[in-house]
């Protein structure tokens, strides 16, 4: 799906990625763990293209990633972004619309669609509130609908891409829990997810693959249940925890003492 | 059962559906009385002045003297399509500007577009005034200084627009700064020219930047319409990109929306649009900022609504305005500014302070 090749990132003197190399697979759910700092947001904002790369190449499914239009990028890649900017007083349902903007369809045909993911996501009841008036928790599982919505064509995600930069920051678990539940359907629906979480444990515990960033650096890269070991998480954050083992490593812990 | 099962039970898909179509319903009439009101108005503007017209006796086939007929259609009827006009587009260009810099505060102003406006055509006006001892072309004298105002116009916003490109696209808050500064600086240039100035000129640069729509031909007319035509079209076209990037602009881009093109496209045509206006009538302060927060307030946000109701609004203020402007004190003439100002801020004012907590968009 992405794809970084030597990738290189510079503001003034400071390299905040240098000579990276990573492939994140289609059909995969990809966690970027790394301490503050490590370049995880700086990551997502190169896959986003905003910032102008020093070195080095992207490629989004095989194409550099200039040779997309903005509308074109908009359909197959959705970015859910850390800091929810303040509104002007918006309806939920105009919001949601407003992410079927570059498809051509019947404006019928996009309220139905919002109505029915919305449905989905069980958020029907507050599509008729302003936005302003939401919580930071519906307000974010609003932003996933809305990425959702953003690359939704058919119920096969084959080739689309969500970007979530702490999606589930101001959730509480319940909550947590069924966003991480949507984000498997949308794998099995063969969507491509990119996520930074803070959560290690259960991202780790999501995730079919983990990139650990430090200081600018690839880590290392690989399956989850083989990369989440306690050498790699105590190089990678500078502490020294433990692994509490799960049944087949499907659901590894890494506890700290304090 | 849990309350917060109990709450999402009471929305259910068929009472959303019921209660979009509601709304769709509440809306069109507000649009509908809004536009009826604007008739009324135009009416009204052609009724009301110094000689005797009664467009209602015309109307039903009455003579009319030959003097009556030449205020009514080559002095009221040009004026009158102006004020709307005017105050179509310049209420349009506050809600364009709202929504792109993310501002409530954003009006014409606010971007050094007027000021500049008003720089050029006080340097007009002072020109003249020296010249008078040889002679000018008609033409030069009449010209002169809508043009040298359009000139200004077009020079601030290149100013403003050089000094808010960063590397990476535009940035809306030095665009706001630099409006900012170039107003600061126009304004201060202009007191110099003011100073230096005789009384009459210094009396009609005044007067010029209180604004006034006496004088308004045909041509002038359509010079404005077009650019406000342009923009009406154009604004009602990009809304939903505009409605994103009233969120946040970096979303917007991520959403599809060339955000760039968007910026630049819209804040050419809002500088046709000002500069235009003002060219000919002087400055009408207050109509682009207050018209769409009224609206806003009274009808909708979404720009869908928003659109019509403040481009609607602000030809039905400045209208209403001028009508008073020239009625109040006949024969003579109040600035029209200072009009649209006593009426639009305790009407503001109580606004504000009657839906405060409507205000937490901002």
């Amino acid at each position: 799906m992405f794809e970084l090749s030597n990738v290189t990132v510079k503001v003034g003197h400071n390299n905040l990625l240098s000579s990276l190399d990573l492939r994140f697979e289609q059909g995969s759910i990809s966690a970027i763990m790394g301490a503050n700092g490590a370049g995880k947001s700086t990551l997502f904002k190169s896959l986003l293209g905003e910032y102008p790369v020093a070195r080095g190449d992207i490629y989004f499914k095989g194409k550099p990633i200039a040779d997309f239009t903005i509308a074109e990028l908009s359909m197959q890649r959705a970015y859910i972004a850390q800091v929810k900017p303040s509104m002007f007083n918006m309806l939920v349902l105009e919001y949601l619309l407003l992410a079927r903007m570059q498809y051509i369809e019947s404006a019928k045909r996009a309220e139905n669609l919002v109505l029915t993911i919305a449905a989905q996501f069980s958020i029907t009841h507050f599509l008729m509130r302003n936005l302003t008036t939401l919580s930071g928790g519906e307000l974010q599982l609003v932003e996933y609908v809305r990425a959702y919505l953003q690359v939704y064509e058919s119920d096969n995600m084959e080739g689309k891409c969500l970007l979530l930069d702490e999606p589930a920051s101001a959730l509480d678990i319940k909550q947590t829990r069924l966003l991480y539940k949507h984000l498997k359907a949308f794998q099995k629906q063969m969507g491509t997810v990119i996520i930074i979480d803070h959560d290690i444990n259960q991202v780790g515990a999501l995730a079919s693959d983990i990139a650990f960033l430090k200081h600018g650096e690839l880590l290392c890269y690989g399956k989850s249940r083989e990369v989440f070991s306690k050498p790699n998480l105590d190089k990678c954050f500078d502490t020294q925890g433990k692994i509490i083992s799960s049944e087949n490593h499907s659901n590894d812990f890494y506890h700290l003492a304090v | 059962m849990l309350p917060q099962n109990k709450m999402q039970n009471t929305y259910t898909l068929g009472q959303v559906q019921q209660a979009i179509a509601t709304r769709k319903k509440t809306l069109q009439p507000k649009l509908i009385f809004l536009s009826f009101l604007l008739l009324a108005v135009c009416v009204l503007a052609l009724n009301a002045g110094a000689v005797d017209v009664n467009v209602m006796k015309w109307l039903l086939g009455a003579e009319q003297n030959a003097l009556q007929q030449t205020v009514l259609w080559e002095i009221r009827a040009p004026r009158m399509l102006m004020t709307v006009l005017s105050g179509a587009g310049l209420a349009l260009c506050g809600t364009v500007l709202q929504a792109i810099c993310r501002n409530p505060l954003a009006d014409p102003g606010l971007i050094g577009v007027s000021s500049g406006a008003a720089l050029f055509a006080g340097i007009a006006m002072a020109l003249l005034a020296s010249s008078s001892a040889w002679s000018t072309p008609v033409l030069v004298e009449m010209y002169l200084i809508p043009i040298s105002a359009f000139i200004g116009a077009c020079l601030s916003l290149l100013l403003v627009l050089k000094i808010a490109n960063a590397a990476n696209g535009m940035s809306t808050l030095l665009l706001i700064l630099a409006g900012v500064a170039i107003n600061a600086g126009a304004m201060s240039i202009l007191g110099v020219i003011q100073y230096m100035v005789d009384d009459a000129t210094l009396r009609q640069i005044t007067f010029w930047s209180m604004g006034s729509y006496s004088g308004i031909t045909y041509s002038v007319v359509f010079v404005t319409l077009v650019p406000v035509i342009v923009g009406a079209v154009y604004f009602w076209k990009i809304k939903q990109a505009l409605m994103l990037l009233s969120c946040s602009e970096k979303q917007a881009k991520y959403q599809g929306v060339d955000t760039h093109k968007v910026k630049m496209t819209s804040l050419w045509l809002v500088a046709a649009i000002v500069a235009v206006c003002v060219s000919f009538t002087g400055i009408v302060g207050f109509v682009g900022l207050v018209v769409p927060h009224v609206c806003r307030m009274l009808i909708g946000a979404h720009l869908k609504i928003l659109l019509p109701a403040s481009m609607i609004s602000g030809g039905l203020l400045v209208g209403l305005a001028d009508i008073a402007a020239r009625t109040l004190i006949i024969p003579a003439e109040l600035p029209i500014g200072i009009i649209t100002s006593i009426v639009g801020v305790p009407f503001f004012l109580y606004l504000i302070v009657r839906e405060k907590r409507k205000f937490s968009y901002v």
